[in-house]
């Protein structure tokens, strides 16, 4: 009885292992040119410093920091404030991996956002993304910031921003936050991902038409089409979680079949 | 067992689940909790309808989350929308929080059971700290009125109805609400009465017999204190990795610092009894 117990949970142990699949987080960065009459920035700052750029040319006198934030291909996120208020941005680029419908918690850290009109310094927003409005030379900022107290200001922004070269350059892996940190599905991006074959490259897309609909987006991938690129050490860190939890789930779930089986009437054990 | 020693176990795991949203991590410490309640129960205490009862509360937790939050990518059914507050789309991202929900309240709930099913009154009262046990005797004896109110209106409408008394308005319920409550003044009277005989609020709670602390409780009250504490360095470092599914389902990361407190539970666990 005891032997066979064992067995269950040495079976268990290893099929909870063998079932692991640590998905890989794919991260794309992304940037945009300018073949617009207009342009302006978007600087996105993680919390562990990693600052993002995109620069985004559009057509219209003023486009609202929700538009702006979604033509430059940057993964996001929001939930309606309500009351006029906009939309809060819940997740850029990938962080955090996920959010509870509030958006942010109490406690938890946020995406602090940030306007800057042609060249003066940052200003904290008091409105949502959806209402905010930017015109030429303006910089729409993020920043995750810890809750309390104000929200330092992220990167300066460049004023006007200038649209990256049109070379392809190598650039070195940047640092993912997570699995959604890949959205960028912008059709100008998605017609250009026989490009991607690079280990990192910059991919500068020309817009078909420059109606200002989609703006230009210039991409940067790493890897293949949906690029690979981990935190340093992340990847380490979640497997180690991912054995010790199926170690310990495997060894508590043998414990309990066997206490289970021990307290059945007639058990000769 | 000492009390004290497996409160502060029971202190740690429920630390470990009310501290973090990560499913792994709550189911995890919920098969902790299973595998302490288990260990620890007296003979005589029933496991079953408590596990009934935590059953029900992860199938209701899932359920209503899933009907009531339609939030989330992955629809699951499509509600009409004419239903009021279950209509829309039902996502498996809700489902998911639902269930993720379920399981911390199952856990915690057996985190504490264990000290429930292991211990009898006065052991619960020893295991809280010295400036609680008044509190806790008095909040304990008020508690044990419940079940005592019950037993006595079944018993007196079982004698009324002997009498010709038919269950009927609100006069004729005045019938049954008058002895009962006469009835359980008298026994709270009584109550108090036995307790004040027994010096109670005079001075510091004397014990039949003093259990010294054993290999085991020492064990296990050290594992329960450093479980409480990678528990708590976890939730403010942020090592809990909390999760949410929304907006979309994805696969949650584990944080080594909560199951580093759950093995240290465990280690703690396996001293009760020979596996």
């Amino acid at each position: 009885m005891r032997l066979h117990a064992v067995a269950i949970a040495a079976i268990l142990s290893v099929g909870m292992a063998a079932a692991l699949s640590v998905s890989s987080p794919t991260a794309v960065r992304a940037a945009t040119c300018a073949a617009f009459v207009h342009r302006a920035e978007v600087v996105v700052e993680h919390d562990d410093g990693q600052v993002v750029r995109a620069c985004v040319g559009f057509d219209e006198a003023t486009i609202s920091g929700e538009d702006l934030l979604a033509r430059s291909g940057i993964d996001y996120g929001t939930v309606s404030y309500g009351g006029g208020l906009g939309d809060a941005i819940c997740r850029v680029d990938g962080q955090p991996q996920s959010y509870p419908p509030t958006c942010f918690s109490d406690s938890s850290p946020y995406w602090a956002i940030f306007v800057s009109h042609i060249g003066s310094s940052w200003q904290v927003s008091s409105q949502g993304a959806s209402s905010i409005h930017l015109s030429d030379g303006d910089a729409e900022g993020f920043r995750y910031d810890p809750q309390g107290g104000a929200p330092a200001s992220p990167a300066h922004p460049e004023s006007p921003c200038q649209p990256p070269s049109p070379t392809v350059t190598p650039l070195p892996p940047a640092p993912s936050h997570g699995p959604g940190s890949l959205a960028v599905s912008t059709p100008s991006a998605a017609s250009h991902s026989s490009a991607a074959g690079s280990p990192a490259a910059h991919v500068p897309v020309t817009p078909s038409s420059p109606t200002g609909a989609v703006a230009a987006v210039t991409i940067t991938r790493s890897g293949g089409t949906t690029a690979s690129v981990t935190r340093p050490g992340a990847d380490e860190t979640s497997l180690t979680g991912w054995l010790l939890a199926s170690a310990l789930g495997g060894g508590l779930t043998g414990m309990l079949i066997l206490q289970l089986l021990r307290r059945r009437p007639g058990s000769s054990t | 067992m000492r009390g004290r020693a497996l409160a502060i176990w029971s202190a740690a795991l429920l630390v470990v689940c009310l501290t973090t949203t990560n499913p792994i991590t709550r189911a995890l410490a919920l098969l902790v909790a299973l595998n302490g309640c288990i260990l620890v129960r007296k003979p005589e205490m029933r496991l079953r309808p408590l596990l009934i009862g935590v059953g029900c509360a992860v199938v209701i937790a899932a359920v209503t989350t899933l009907l009531l939050s339609h939030t989330g990518t992955h629809a699951l059914v499509h509600l009409p929308s004419s239903w009021p507050a279950v209509g829309g789309a039902l996502t498996a991202e809700a489902l998911s929080f639902g269930i993720t929900t379920g399981i911390g309240v199952a856990a915690a709930v057996l985190a504490v059971a264990v000290c429930g099913l292991g211990l009898d009154g006065a052991e619960l009262v020893d295991a809280l700290p010295t400036g609680l046990q008044r509190t806790a005797t008095t909040l304990g004896s008020a508690l044990n009125l419940v079940p005592r109110v019950a037993r006595t209106t079944r018993a007196i409408a079982e004698a009324q109805r002997m009498r010709g008394w038919r269950v009927g308005g609100l006069r004729s319920s005045a019938e049954l609400l008058v002895p009962v409550v006469l009835t359980t003044v008298e026994d709270s009277l009584q109550l108090a009465e036995a307790m004040e005989a027994r010096g109670f609020g005079t001075g510091r709670r004397s014990h039949f017999v003093i259990r010294q602390w054993e290999r085991s409780d020492i064990a296990t009250a050290v594992a329960g204190a450093a479980a409480l504490l990678a528990a708590l360095v976890a939730a403010v470092t942020g090592g809990t990795h909390d999760w949410y599914p929304f907006p979309n389902l994805v696969a949650p990361t584990v944080g080594v610092l909560p199951l580093v407190a759950l093995v240290m539970l465990v280690a703690g666990m396996v001293q009760w009894r020979r596996i």
